[in-house]
């Protein structure tokens, strides 16, 4: 006996194991997009404006209805002019990011990490969602805080938000509410922050092509909702793909090795390009 | 299907056992060839021209070392001495065919990918190429018989431990086993035990390992620091050692299960105190197949030094482009004929009178060589050389880099890194064989097992995570 006892210990935990491997291989492995249960957010009042904007907004959505990409491109091009009348536009571009706040998942990370921001604040993680916004330290070095206590710091000027990948494998109609309810959110804590939204980075097509979720069909569903959100409550949106995409409309795969994030030498190509849009 | 999956842990190998335990051993040879078949048919999606190219093997070499015994019986030489050293035309005819084919097989899919993109590489097709013709060659020379039943030789190539990622098996090696082996609980008991041991060193360590490499590649190399490239190509020296090693001792551990002695294929090369030492002990049946089936043949030491040297030359571009179809490969063939070249010259003798110089010596070359190893392309290979010696960097790139990195990284890869190089010592393997009867062993084993399977079963060991971006 004691010369197999690893056999016999073997053989009841495998046994134990048996059944929950089996229905983790052929019975969840089919239906994979789960709905996760809610996370506890700050309380939150309702906006007066909410109401009045929403019924506006629906007029133009059912004009502008299903967004191709290259619409939503002429979209912040337009929003873009506007801007240039404003004050803004005469910062010189060591101060562009001055008060700026970003919010973000692992490509947000890389913008901080390998491309000059200047003294932007950032908050970010690896795997950030918007569920997890309020739940998960910031991951940016020697600021480690939650998003509560940054937004509670200070105002700011502009908050860049990137968020909706990481949210793929959740029930859509339930990702696009909760969105909504922290940009309102959002608002309201930072009532004289311009919010500007951004879409989701593409991911390359050879990823999209084999993956059920993070493909660039639901991310630009998500980007799509997300314009939307941005036009009911008249805040700017951007859409970094149109400096990396391909002309699949897939993330160039020049640009990647995993074909999710760009190399860490374009990351200032894409902070440039914030800059020159002046938004 | 690799070892370290859910589907061969849980489906695969119980159903395979189960039957294979139950029936008795006339049929085992049969079953062993099939069921490695289907095992082979998951690990090609079910490509049948691959399936069909592997089936193909066993028939033709099966009936070439027929042909062979055939014309040496034929030939009527008697004399044992004498028939190793005259052959007859036939057999030598079979034999230059059935090489031919082998290796025209081999060349063609491998290295097609010179002039071809498209051509994809049927999963151990190097390594059960090897093994056949190691078969061929032993049955010309009279080291061994040749196979008198077409599903023990099938049995022999394709048997599913060893198929697609060695050790390379030799014939003799194996075949009394096929003939006659015992399954005893002892034994089964002991190739879980390093089976377990295996897979923790896969799942556990080199697939941790490896995403900190994956991680580098993402970044890209303009924009790593010196620290971090260092970093980085540690990792991928432990990860491509762990996870080798990992899949050699599962090899070694199913083996047993199934009542076979699969060779050992690792003993610690890391702790080499050269390069010579280090290719005794890393990819153990690599290197001697090389050795018995080309360096001995082309003459060994017995012609003379340059003839020694040029022999080496042959057995390290071979070993280069065995293992891609990539000019890094040759590159990296050549840099390590050079390092034996001079090792071999004299410094061989200091590295082993001090120790302590014969290890730093090898904590600098197993990275290095590893470097051109790891690193396919040319341009980007130079990117990360000058990042590792940062002396030439005049016209260093713009590229932003990110000054925390090394902290980062080691923040999260740290335990990783400093397991995998105390383990590389092989601390692990002595802490085993010494208490391997212990109840606490098999209690530490079954977590390791455990953890393992919890790994798998969160998907840790997809390159892909969920919630990664």
């Amino acid at each position: 006996m004691r010369k197999y006892h690893y056999l016999v210990l073997f053989l009841i935990g495998y046994l134990v194991l048996w059944p929950f491997i089996l229905h983790k291989l052929y019975i969840e492995e089919k239906k994979n997009t789960e709905v996760f249960e809610e996370l506890p957010v700050p309380e939150k009042e309702e906006l007066p404006v909410m109401a009045d904007v929403s019924e506006t907004v629906s007029d133009n959505d059912t004009v502008s209805g299903s967004d191709t990409v290259s619409e939503s491109e002429t979209v912040s091009g337009n929003e873009a002019e506007e801007d240039s009348e404003d004050m803004e536009e005469e910062l010189p571009p060591e101060l562009f990011f001055q008060d700026t706040l970003f919010i973000g998942d692992s490509r947000t990370m890389g913008l901080v990490e390998y491309a000059d921001l200047n003294n932007a604040v950032v908050f970010a993680n690896t795997g950030m969602n918007i569920y997890r916004l309020y739940s998960t330290k910031n991951a940016v070095r020697g600021q480690e805080a939650y998003l509560e206590d940054i937004l509670a710091e200070r105002q700011y000027r502009k908050i860049y938000l990137m968020l909706g990948i990481n949210e793929l494998g959740y029930d859509e109609a339930k990702t696009v509410e909760r969105f909504e309810e922290e940009i309102v959110n959002l608002r309201e804590l930072q009532p004289d922050a311009k919010i500007i939204l951004e879409a989701n980075l593409h991911v390359t097509a050879a990823r999209s092509e084999r993956d059920d979720i993070f493909n660039n069909e639901n991310i630009d569903r998500i980007n799509d909702n997300i314009r939307q959100i941005a036009e009911k409550y008249e805040l700017d949106y951007i859409d970094v793909n149109e400096i990396f995409d391909d002309e699949s409309g897939g993330l160039n795969p020049e640009y990647t090795h995993d074909n999710v994030h760009v190399l860490g030498k374009y990351y200032q190509q894409w902070a440039d390009w914030i800059r020159e849009n002046g938004i | 299907m690799v070892f370290s999956s859910l589907e061969f842990l849980f489906l695969f190998l119980p159903l395979f056992l189960l039957v294979y335990y139950l029936i008795p051993l006339k049929w085992k040879n049969g079953l062993l060839f099939v069921g490695s078949l289907v095992f082979y048919g998951f690990g090609i999606s079910w490509n049948i021209y691959y399936l069909g190219l592997i089936i193909v093997s066993v028939v033709l070499n099966f009936a070439a070392a027929t042909g062979i015994e055939y014309f040496r019986r034929k030939s009527r030489i008697r004399n044992r001495e004498e028939s190793k050293k005259r052959k007859s035309a036939g057999e030598k005819v079979i034999l230059v065919l059935g090489l031919c084919y082998n290796f025209g097989v081999l060349l063609f899919f491998k290295y097609a990918g010179f002039f071809m993109k498209n051509i994809v590489l049927p999963i151990g097709i190097s390594f059960y190429t090897f093994q056949i013709t190691s078969y061929l060659i032993d049955v010309y020379n009279r080291k061994t018989r040749a196979e008198q039943d077409v599903f023990r030789l099938g049995a022999y190539l394709t048997m599913f431990p060893q198929l697609i990622a060695g050790p390379i098996v030799k014939y003799s090696t194996v075949h009394k086993q096929l003939r006659r082996r015992k399954i005893t609980l002892i034994g089964c008991n002991h190739g879980l035990q390093i089976f377990t041991l295996g897979l923790g060193f896969k799942v556990l360590l080199a697939n941790q390992l490896g995403n900190l490499w994956e991680d580098i590649q993402t970044i890209g190399y303009e924009s790593i620091s010196t620290p971090l490239a260092w970093l980085g190509i540690l990792a991928y020296s432990l990860q491509i050692y762990f996870d080798f090693y990992g899949y050699s001792l599962m090899a070694v551990g199913l083996g047993k299960l199934l009542g076979f002695q699969i060779p050992d294929n690792f003993r610690q090369p890391y702790m080499s105190l050269s390069m010579t030492e280090f290719w005794r002990r890393w990819h153990i049946t690599l290197g001697r197949w090389f050795r018995e089936y080309v360096y001995i043949p082309l003459g060994g030491n017995r012609k003379g030094k340059g003839r020694q040297f040029f022999n080496m030359l042959v057995v390290w571009l071979l070993t280069g482009l065995w293992h891609g179809a990539n000019w890094n490969f040759i590159l990296w063939g050549l840099l390590l004929f050079i390092i034996l070249c001079v090792e071999k010259a004299g410094l061989i003798k200091v590295l082993e009178r001090w120790k302590v110089l014969g290890h730093l010596y090898m904590c600098f070359l197993i990275p290095v060589s590893w470097t051109l190893f790891a690193i396919t392309d040319f341009g980007q290979l130079k990117v990360y050389l000058l990042k590792l010696f940062p002396f030439f960097t005049q016209g260093a790139s713009s590229a932003v880099i990110f000054a925390g990195d090394f902290e980062k990284y080691i923040a999260m890869y740290g335990i990783g890194l400093a397991a995998g190089l105390i383990l590389c010592t092989g601390i692990a393997e002595k802490i085993f064989i010494k208490w391997r009867n212990k109840f606490w062993m098999s209690v530490l084993l079954l977590l390791i097992f455990g953890a393992s399977v919890y790994c798998m079963y969160r998907g840790l060991n997809d390159p892909f995570l969920y919630y990664r971006f």
